[in-house]
């Protein structure tokens, strides 16, 4: 029954989502080609669903109205922000009319977010991409027709790239450039050079204005792009999955030392964490703790090493007992 | 075969697709990768869509994670290589309660504001077909008729603009809590 060659996830997903969405009732030709269609791979009926349940709750949508009443609040949103300048623009034209102008004369939406320490954002972008913006970041988006450029100015992001041949993604860091065409990683600018780390599909990445070639990263790899002009690749999947936990709020503590944990902490967190004691600072933690909650895992060090804590308003100093 | 009742697939709307992303935070948390996630969710609706009643099913969160946890194990075990740490890890999964946590009823109250988020961000020409579908609840040949296009690209792009939502709802952030727990590095490479 199984159709040989075996379909992805991905192809049976975009036909579930084009019989979710026909006009019901369906057709007697479309129901039995329907029933036919299910009839094959068992995981068509559970992606069918899943469609049909979303499709539906989509309904809800209608207690929203038209979104040209509502996208004024949604700063956040870059299409918004300027629709809405070209909505003060061209002023009386109004709803789907507007929105649909929008669509043939603006090309080029610029729109600069920042983070403060402790946020973690996820923007998504009028393209269909997704950035999702780590503690103390900033990030330039430059849409154009051609390309679609990001500026990491400071900090860390992870992009979830939509596909679009057409117009190139590329992630802008310092001297180093990453481009993806549909695909998903992360850029963490540091003092002297951008980590990347790919999480699926391929990038390019170059040094601009370096002589050598573009290297080309695939899901699990990483690297540190420096002022050198050899890129060393390392396939390190487990660890770059460890080390993007950020994306949904936690520190991953993977074999790290307390002292780089309570560096790591100390990126999200007003209150420092201080570790007193030499010995103590090199033992090596696992397990996986929210980036905003300094307290608790400080609470679980001292029980797990029956050190004690000094808390005052500014810190936390982690350290031995007296005897 | 036919297409789940119209029932089921409300159910599942309205009371299973919101824990989605909690399932999924807490199978990664079990260290499964990606691929077996996925296919571990997709699974379970393949599950719940042979369901032909759902009364018997008192707290739907609580029957998802058991349903992900059932075919998790059934696939590590089934697997040529055993990674004994997996079978302990969602072994130890605790099927989350019912009652909802203060987050999740955050979460309902920004239901509305999450779904404009979605909206917003989709392409022009497929959030203006789903505006017309889903908001102004036009039929198909209607929009094509109104957008001047067929009927076929009105069925594509009202597609893709599912596939887009169905796809930020499973990245998204989910508000669930890590377990506070803490190992000796040691203690945890005895296996």
């Amino acid at each position: 029954m199984t159709p040989t060659p075996i379909e992805t996830s991905e192809e049976i997903e975009r036909a579930a989502s084009l019989w979710a969405v026909k006009d019901r009732p369906l057709s007697p030709m479309d129901d039995a080609s329907l029933r036919e269609w299910l009839a094959g791979d068992p995981r068509r009926r559970g992606a069918l669903l899943r469609a049909q349940a979303t499709w539906s709750s989509l309904s809800r949508a209608r207690a929203l109205g038209p979104s040209a009443r509502w996208q004024g609040i949604q700063p956040s949103i870059i299409a918004t922000v300027s629709r809405r300048r070209l909505l003060a623009a061209t002023g009386a034209l109004g709803g789907l009319m507007a929105a649909g102008v929008a669509g043939l004369i603006i090309n080029r939406y610029t729109n600069e977010t920042i983070t403060r320490k402790g946020e973690i954002r996820r923007l998504p972008m009028s393209d269909g991409s997704i950035a999702t913006i780590n503690t103390e970041s900033r990030i330039k988006i430059d849409m154009t027709d051609t390309q679609r450029r990001v500026d990491l100015i400071s900090g860390e992001a992870w992009f979830k790239v939509a596909k679009n041949k057409e117009r190139p993604f590329v992630v802008a860091a310092g001297m180093a450039r990453v481009q993806a065409v549909g695909t998903a990683f992360s850029v963490n600018r540091r003092d002297g050079g951008a980590e990347v780390l790919v999480t699926e599909g391929t990038v390019k990445a170059w040094l601009d204005g370096a002589d050598q070639q573009a290297v080309l990263l695939k899901a699990g790899d990483r690297t540190f792009m420096g002022q050198k002009n050899t890129i060393t690749i390392e396939h390190a999947p487990e660890a770059i999955d460890s080390a993007l936990a950020w994306r949904e709020g936690q520190i991953a503590l993977n074999g790290k030392s307390l002292s780089e944990a309570a560096a790591e902490y100390n990126r999200y967190n007003q209150i420092k964490i201080v570790i007193d004691d030499p010995d103590l600072a090199s033992e090596r933690l696992l397990g996986r703790f929210s980036t905003d909650d300094p307290d608790a895992f400080s609470s679980a060090v001292a029980q797990a090493f029956g050190a004690e804590i000094i808390r005052t308003d500014k810190a936390i100093y982690i350290g031995m007992k007296k005897k | 075969m036919d297409s789940a009742p119209g029932h089921i697939i409300g159910w599942v709307g309205s009371h299973i697709l919101p824990h989605e992303s909690d399932v999924r935070a807490w199978l990664r948390r079990a260290q499964l990768g990606h691929e077996d996630i996925e296919d571990i969710v997709q699974e379970s609706y393949c599950r719940m869509a042979a369901l032909s009643s759902v009364d018997h099913i008192a707290s739907p969160r609580g029957y998802f994670f058991t349903v992900a946890k059932n075919i998790a194990l059934m696939r590590v075990r089934r697997a040529r290589i055993v990674r004994i740490e997996s079978v302990d890890e969602i072994d130890r999964l605790d099927v989350m309660s019912d009652a909802p946590s203060p987050e999740q009823i955050t979460v309902g109250r920004s239901e509305l504001a999450r779904l404009k988020r979605l909206i917003a961000s989709l392409p022009t020409r497929c959030r203006r077909i789903f505006e017309m579908r889903k908001i102004q609840g036009l039929p198909q040949k209607e929009i094509a008729r109104v957008m001047g296009v067929s009927e076929t690209i009105v069925e594509n792009e009202s597609a893709k603009a599912l596939r887009l939502i169905m796809r930020s709802i499973a990245s998204e952030e989910s508000h669930f809590q890590p377990q506070k727990e803490l190992k000796r590095d040691t203690d945890a490479n005895r296996n």
